[in-house]
């Protein structure tokens, strides 16, 4: 078993998704990014929120959608 | 968005908030690397910040709140940017879209009598009386 760190693994998942010209994923998550200079890591799919929702059930949730711009 | 940040979760401590910014392709410029910039203003745990590169979750929100079209004699529902929607504990996911239980928007098309205005003071108080005891 290879240890990958997380964010360097998704790196190198969305370096080859835009080298191979493959699309981008639609809806990608990514933890709160950290203090550091390294891309922010994405995961897969509008399920991705949708499971992450339901997930954090215990919890209050605030959904946010805005421009980057 | 810096409203949620400043307001909002600089103020409510503790981990019974959950937060997801979703950059979504609305202006011309807005695109991966523009996301990145953008999420790259916001350091916190409890926040995952997601990218929304054809606008599917801003189309399927959009018909969920029922949100008016920008330009008078289009159809359908505009899309859902600039709101901030707020769910309970408890509240799971509901296809396509989960409503909200309160909401607060930006948005020029929607009447501030019917969906307030974002006030962050506002906001902080829903979402103190929303965290799980």
């Amino acid at each position: 078993v290879v240890n990958v760190r997380p964010l360097a693994l998704a790196a190198a998942l969305l370096a080859a998704c835009a080298s191979s010209g493959a699309s981008a994923p639609r809806v990608a998550a990514a933890p709160a990014a950290a203090a550091t200079s390294d891309p922010i890591p994405l995961e897969t799919g509008f399920p991705a929120l949708r499971a992450r929702f339901d997930a954090d059930a215990a919890r209050a949730r605030l959904l946010v959608l805005a421009s980057p711009t | 968005v810096s409203a949620v940040r400043d307001d909002v979760l600089a103020k409510i401590r503790g981990d019974g908030l959950r937060a997801y910014v979703v950059w979504t392709k609305i202006l011309d410029d807005d695109d991966l690397a523009a996301a990145r910039k953008a999420a790259a203003s916001i350091h916190d745990p409890r926040v995952v910040q997601l990218w929304d590169g054809d606008a599917e979750l801003a189309r399927t929100l959009g018909e969920s709140l029922r949100i008016p079209v920008r330009e008078p004699g289009d159809r359908g529902f505009g899309l859902a940017w600039d709101v901030y929607l707020l769910y309970p504990a408890l509240a799971t996911w509901r296809e396509p879209a989960p409503r909200p239980a309160f909401w607060m928007q930006q948005l020029q098309q929607l009447e501030t009598s019917a969906i307030p205005l974002l006030d962050g003071d506002v906001l902080r108080g829903e979402i103190v009386a929303a965290l799980p005891r």
